[in-house]
């Protein structure tokens, strides 16, 4: 069920990545809403779950995008390893403190992809930094946004369950 | 043992990507990169449908708006056009009765005097007869109860018709100016350089015109007013071409001012403009 609905998210994430591709070339430079997906995903994940997901997504991203594949499927996979690592030791309970963590993970992102792309690849461009910065800014917000409604969504279905459970049945003894 | 079991997941899943970087091949691809795509591409074509049809939507709504405010313009101009032709219809009466009155009415001192000075007065015609089958060169119009006479010039509203080579009663025949055997002095409008209009192939040349002279494509062509038969000023067409021709003049092609298909009532010039000097010397030059 876990795997599904995360390949159904990474669909969706894929599908807004597309869509803001064709909205305009200079969308992907500013956003990328598959690293929030990987984010959250590792912040909400059991361990082993999230580095796998990480680098399912960073593989799906490396096929829309240009460039060596699979370079995209490494960053995002240590990305999500650190992130994984990291949220073991921080208490994140404000947004903007969440927000923060989300646009540092966004930094390093881009500072791992720029190091895979200077060492490994020898000869290809960096990321401007208006690049970085803006995808810092906007990783920040949605990530924030992203842990607010899931984290709301899931309270609710937790009070549900717990409420269901509560619920007395037919045929059953008092 | 968890955190080691995820930091072995975690160097696991580092080597392989860095395997599947280090076989990709440029100019193949992976195997692995052609899946992916196979998965995701559908993902693209899923956009792009959507893309269309919002596209689509976009386009009709758009559309919708243009034909809406082409309709409210169509409309106003629709509304204009019937208030203009209702004004041209009462000017039309208008003539018709002035033109009534002027023919019963016997032609008085001043009318007399004004062409005594070489001032027009004139009548209205009706064409009812133009002559396709020759190329527009000849009409022939009906002057009512003011018998029209031979070579009283035709104008219309826009520009020089012709002038009258033939009656019978109350009718005339008009030679064309676009009539091959026609002729006009005539000059340019800008520049006040002299020349003769002459009738060509549907059309107008204006002649004599040496290679120095200032000629543009878009000059108007007027009635020069100097062969005792047009008076000056009338329009007569506009430079279409200016070519350097051998010999002396240059060959000059001129648009009529006139759509002679178009015409339905003509003007009538009755008076003569004879330069003053003349009508001063020879009181009865003015006919």
């Amino acid at each position: 069920m876990r795997l599904v609905r995360y390949l159904l998210a990474l669909a969706a994430v894929a599908l807004v990545h597309i869509a803001g591709v064709r909205l305009s070339p200079i969308v992907p430079l500013l956003v990328d809403p598959i690293l929030v997906l990987i984010l959250y995903h590792s912040l909400e994940s059991p361990r082993g779950w999230d580095i796998v997901g990480a680098s399912v997504a960073g593989l799906v991203h490396d096929a829309l995008t240009g460039g060596v594949y699979g370079q995209l499927g490494l960053v995002d996979t240590v990305t999500a390893y650190v992130c994984s690592r990291s949220r073991q030791h921080l208490v994140l309970l404000r947004s903007w403190r969440l927000g923060l963590f989300f646009s540092l993970l966004a930094l390093l992102q881009q500072a791992l992809l720029a190091a895979v792309r200077f060492l490994l690849l020898d000869g290809v461009e960096i990321m401007p930094w208006w690049s970085v910065a803006a995808k810092m800014v906007t990783t920040g917000v949605l990530g924030a946004m992203t842990i607010a409604v899931g984290g709301g969504l899931a309270r609710r279905a937790k009070r549900r369950r717990r409420e269901h459970r509560r619920k007395p049945t037919l045929g059953t003894s008092r | 043992m968890r955190d080691r079991w995820h930091h072995g997941l975690f160097v696991l899943l580092v080597l392989v990507q860095l395997l599947i970087m280090t076989g990709h091949e440029p100019a193949r691809g992976s195997r692995l990169e052609a899946w992916m795509l196979r998965a995701v591409a559908p993902l693209g074509s899923a956009v792009a449908s959507l893309a269309s049809v919002g596209d689509g939507v976009r386009e009709a709504f758009r559309t919708n708006g243009t034909l809406r405010t082409e309709n409210t313009s169509l409309r106003d101009e629709l509304g204009e056009t019937r208030r203009e032709l209702m004004r041209l219809m009462s000017i039309e009466e208008e003539l018709r009765r002035a033109r009534a009155t002027a023919d019963a009415a016997e032609p008085g001192p001043v009318a007399r005097a004004r062409a005594a000075r070489g001032q027009t007065s004139f009548f209205v015609a009706d064409v009812v007869y133009l002559d396709l089958t020759a190329g527009l060169r000849t009409l022939v119009l009906d002057g009512g109860d003011a018998h029209p006479q031979r070579n009283q010039v035709v104008r219309s509203s826009r520009g020089l018709v012709g002038r009258i080579i033939a009656t019978g009663g109350r009718y005339g025949k008009v030679q064309l100016v676009t009539d091959r055997a026609s002729s006009v002095s005539a000059m340019i409008e800008r520049t006040r350089r002299k020349g003769l209009v002459r009738g060509g192939d549907g059309g107008l040349e204006l002649t004599l015109l040496p290679h120095r002279a200032d000629v543009r494509v878009g000059d108007r062509v007027v009635a020069a007013g100097i062969d005792g038969v047009y008076p000056r000023g009338i329009p007569i067409g506009i430079v279409t071409s200016v070519t350097p021709a051998p010999g002396l003049f240059l060959r000059i092609e001129l648009r009529p001012e006139v759509d002679f298909g178009l015409l339905e009532d003509v003007y009538v010039l009755t008076g003569q403009p004879v330069p003053e000097a003349i009508i001063e010397g020879q009181p009865d030059a003015t006919r």
